[in-house]
């Protein structure tokens, strides 16, 4: 799993498993500190929901927003499991390395 | 809406960001994106301000952009590798695909004469393309090539000659248009003691020009005014090619000397690699090797002798009409200061690429013009393919329609076939462009400039795409959208025999219509250049190529000073030649036959002194030696010329037939005297008559000719003539030995055969002839094919309607009367538009035909009859067969 992928799905399970794109936006921009695009987000979103790992429900429209409803995504089991695999492995192959 | 109420106000983000962001998402999410984006961007107007928030939506749009691109390659990819994935839209147009593939695949001769059709179209237009840029929409090669112009002079004598001396420095002192104005004059020089003797073509070019030149050199100077001030060249400045060949790219040349027409050059300068000042003459094809100061003793010399060109560089912001305007001012001053030298004189402004290359560029538009005209008739042949395909599958579409697809999956099926047809036939035509650019540039004739140049490039294969694009749109977007837009209901209840909407038919008609217009506008062109090439091609030229070897010399530097000094060495270089073996006579001429010449009008004697602009215009060239055995022009009467006639006081010469037509028609012209000078009169007279040559062109007949002897009129140079038994460009190189074995440091040049100088006239035109009569031979075929499988197609298609008028009553005649009507009048709107089409062609002919009108009659009846019978052959024929079967029978077909 890429490391993009890995943030939106941690930003995700931060805001309680809950989260439309803006939020998700907002949270890897104030936790990880990296001014991230649409764009980026909502591509990774597509690819994470086409490999089955979240999904969402459309949620409220509101007038600030054109009237265009927000899309609340969730993490799926399958996620959950693929964000475990990517950290043992990021885990084991750091055990014994140190590059600082 | 809220948003829309913001956006009024002038405070939303701009249209254009909102769209790119729009294009950047996965189209599942756009809604989602951009609502959050707009929530945030209300968010950040009242944090931050408008004019910060507007600025981050503006980033987050661009920053977006390349997450959508990649987005859409990789599913793109994923979507042909995975078809299954996805919205369905990939999966659908996969199915499509595939289905179109297979059903292609069921008819490969149908498949394969499409793609076929279209990749010999694409493949001929694209290659074409590669020569004309190569050849035409190639910059001259000095910076900003826009801006310069050539400044000719126009009189009695016609447009365009070149300028005196004082004209140039009139039209330079008064000019207020130019940035840089410059006289040239080419000329070559004998390069010696740098290994073997070479000639290098260099130009005289006025140092005032350095704005005009438009580059610094890349080392050393450019030429300044003092160097002018000697009649012989101290001073070069050098192209980059010579830099590097002769004098080894050596950064300390500058101040170096060479050694040209045995006097010693200092190099003062460098140009930078590619730079040429491009010459008027010759088609820019002579690349300068070196620029010499031009002597001023040369330009102010009298205002009546004409000889440079000046080229000129257009001020920043000015143009043509400018330039012309101000050019006609100057003249209108110059006019009435010398009015008897400059009555009738007005100059004349052009663009120098437009003056190099612009007949060349006609031509090649023509050919161009020809091969869109196949690719079109093409497309057309298809696209009636096409129409017919989808009028069999009318109920088949209804029938899908009725299941619940849409319009989109409708045009989408039709589409996928036309799609894969130009796909393929896209691909076979980029690589028939491969193969025919080769194929051109062995047909291309030498003289056109840049030939070297041409090839396929990253612009030739985008303008193939285009093209292949633009045949798609043509017969697979349109006949997809109209057979779309079937009416259901009838289509279906009908069972399939419905009549074509008429909007469908009419289109069908107009392609028919517009393949016989096309096919016969091809014909006509291609009739005319072909019988314009054979006519010229028989043109008897006054002589005889086969046999003749031709060869330039020119004895330049100290040694050859004097006139008898070149006459000696001319006398034993053709001495050396005749003792060869294999040669058998040879001779001299100042100009070879074909290849233009120097001309001035005559006073004949016993007739008023002609006044400015009349008088007898003769042709003048020296000969000596067996000049007329070797080129086999025959000798009508008298004598021919002999040295000795060059001494007497009224020097002897030789004249021909042409001549005697115009001065002396019902005399005898042996004895009789003419002129050149009126004051002064020298007279030379006739001793014999010989037959006419063609002097400017296989196109243009005999102009009355003098041949006098040398060295009467000799300017030193000449064109060595040998007639050979056998091949005679085998002996070049004996000849040529022969040659520097008289002197090593006087090198013969342009060694030809006088046929391949005779061929090479004709070589331009054989190129385009040959590709025209080829387009229009592939043209006809396909016209005709296509009109008949469309028409006889649809045809065939109501033989149960026709079948219904006959078990009602209707007479056999009266039915097949009825579908020939409309093939006649198919016939007739064709062959209509057809003839407006040739009239507008005539224009573009007009230059291009020789001997000839630009309409051939017999060609356009031959035309009219088989692309116009064609059509109503295909409605008779099938209209036919369907009254020969009983009406039940035809009530029963399919």
């Amino acid at each position: 799993m890429g490391e993009f992928e890995q943030l939106v799905l941690l930003a995700l399970l931060h805001r309680g498993n809950d989260a439309y794109g803006m939020e998700i936006r907002e949270e890897i921009e104030e936790r990880a500190g990296r001014d991230v695009s649409y764009g980026a987000v909502y591509t990774t979103l597509d690819r994470l929901e086409r490999k089955g790992y979240v999904a969402h429900r459309v949620g409220e429209s509101t007038p600030e927003r054109g009237g265009r409803a927000r899309k609340y995504f969730r993490v799926e089991p399958a996620g959950r499991d693929a964000l475990a695999e990517s950290r043992e492995l990021l885990e084991v192959m750091w055990k014994g390395v140190t590059v600082r | 809406m809220a948003n829309q109420g913001r956006r009024d106000r002038g405070g939303g983000p701009a249209a254009l960001w909102t769209a790119l962001l729009r294009w950047s998402v996965p189209a599942a999410h756009r809604d989602a994106v951009l609502g959050d984006a707009e929530e945030e961007y209300a968010r950040r107007v009242q944090r931050d301000g408008a004019p910060a928030a507007r600025s981050w939506f503006r980033r987050q749009a661009l920053r977006s952009l390349g997450y959508g691109l990649r987005h859409r390659v990789e599913r793109w990819t994923d979507a042909w590798t995975h078809p299954t994935r996805g919205d369905g839209t990939m999966m659908q147009w996969w199915t499509e695909m595939r289905l179109a593939a297979r059903t292609l695949g069921r008819r490969p001769l149908f498949a394969a004469t499409v793609v076929l059709t279209l990749g010999l179209g694409v493949g001929a237009t694209t290659a074409l393309f590669g020569v004309f840029r190569a050849i035409f929409l190639e910059p001259l090669p000095v910076p900003e090539p826009d801006r310069v112009v050539l400044i000719m002079e126009e009189g009695a004598f016609g447009c365009c000659g070149p300028a005196s001396g004082p004209d140039y420095q009139d039209w330079r002192d008064r000019q207020r248009v130019f940035d840089g104005i410059m006289a040239m004059s080419p000329r070559a020089f004998t390069l010696t003691g740098q290994g073997e003797a070479e000639r290098v073509q260099g130009t005289w070019v006025t140092a005032s020009g350095f704005e005009m030149v438009g580059t610094p050199p890349l080392l050393g100077r450019w030429l300044a005014e003092e160097d002018e001030l000697t009649d012989e060249p101290q001073v070069a400045v050098v192209s980059h090619g010579f830099w590097t060949r002769v004098l080894g790219a050596d950064r300390d040349a500058v101040g170096r000397a060479v050694e040209l027409d045995g006097s010693s050059v200092t190099v003062v300068g460098v140009m930078p690699p590619g730079y040429d000042i491009p010459s008027p003459w010759g088609g820019g094809r002579t690349p300068h090797d070196l620029f010499v100061p031009f002597p001023r003793t040369r330009l102010d010399q009298n205002r009546g002798s004409h000889g440079y060109p000046v080229l000129a560089r257009l001020a920043e912001g000015s143009t043509l009409d400018a330039a012309q305007a101000d050019m006609d001012r100057i003249l209108a001053e110059i006019v009435v200061e010398h009015p008897d030298s400059h009555a009738d004189r007005s100059a004349r402004v052009f663009s120098l690429h437009e003056w190099i290359y612009g007949d060349v560029g006609g031509q090649l538009m023509l050919i161009l013009g020809a091969a869109g005209v196949v690719l079109l008739i093409a497309c057309g042949n298809v696209a009636g393919l096409q129409l017919a395909r989808a009028a069999a599958r009318e109920s088949e579409l209804a029938v899908r329609s009725a299941l619940g697809a849409s319009r989109g999956r409708l045009v989408r099926l039709l589409f996928s076939e036309s799609l894969l047809l130009a796909g393929a036939g896209g691909i076979v035509g980029v690589g028939v462009s491969f193969l025919a650019v080769d194929a051109f540039k062995m047909l291309l004739p030498p003289t056109m400039p840049r030939v070297d140049a041409v090839g396929i490039d990253g612009a030739a294969l985008l303008f193939a795409f285009g093209t292949t694009g633009l045949t798609v749109a043509l017969f697979g977007v349109l006949p997809a959208l109209l057979a779309a837009r079937t009416d259901l209901a009838s289509a279906v209840k009908e069972g399939g025999y419905a009549t074509m909407a008429p909007v469908k038919e009419r289109l069908r008609d107009a392609f028919i219509v517009a393949q016989i217009a096309l096919g016969l506008v091809l014909v006509n062109g291609a009739a005319i250049l072909v019988q314009s090439y054979t006519t010229l091609r028989g043109q008897d030229a006054g002589f005889t190529a086969e046999g003749v070897l031709t060869f330039s010399v020119d004895p330049r530097g100290p040694r050859y000073a004097s006139m008898a000094e070149r006459v000696a060495y001319f006398e034993e270089v053709m001495a050396r030649v005749e003792a060869l073996p294999r040669v058998q006579e040879s001779g001299i001429i100042t100009r070879l036959p074909l290849s233009g010449g120097t001309n001035g009008t005559v006073w004949v004697e016993g007739t008023p002194p002609p006044v400015s602009g009349e008088g007898v215009l003769v042709e003048v060239t020296s000969v000596a030696g067996d000049y007329f055995g070797v080129l086999g022009i025959p000798l009508l009467r008298g004598r021919l010329p002999l040295p000795e006639d060059s001494v007497s006081a009224a020097p002897g010469v030789v004249v021909n037939q042409a001549f005697v037509d115009q001065a002396w028609p019902d005399e005898d012209p042996l004895g009789k005297r003419f002129s050149f000078d009126t004051e002064e009169p020298t007279w030379l007279t006739v001793v014999g008559v010989v037959g006419d040559v063609r002097q400017w062109g296989l196109e243009q007949p005999a102009l009355a000719h003098m041949y006098s002897p040398y060295p009467v009129g000799w300017s030193g140079s000449g064109y060595v003539t040998v007639r050979v038994a056998g091949d005679p460009a085998e002996i070049t190189p004996e000849v040529r030995r022969a040659v520097l074995a008289v002197d090593g440091t006087q090198p013969p040049t342009g060694f030809r055969t006088m046929t391949d100088r005779v061929d090479s006239r004709l070589a331009q035109r054989r190129f385009y002839t040959t590709l025209i009569g080829l387009f229009a031979g592939v043209a006809l075929l396909l016209a005709a094919a296509g009109i008949y499988g469309t028409i006889s197609y649809f045809v065939a298609r109501r033989t149960r309607e026709l079948g219904i008028r006959m078990a009602l009553g209707s007479g056999g005649r009266g039915v097949v009367r009825l579908v020939l009507r409309r093939g006649v009048r198919l016939a007739i709107w064709g062959v209509a538009l057809g003839l407006v089409g040739v009239w507008a062609s005539t224009r573009v002919l007009e230059s291009l035909v020789y001997g000839m009108g630009p309409v051939d009659a017999l060609t356009l009846v031959a035309g009219c009859l088989i692309l116009g019978g064609t059509a109503v052959a295909a409605s008779g024929v099938p209209a036919l067969r369907a009254v020969r079967i009983s009406p039940v029978s035809a009530l029963r077909t399919e």
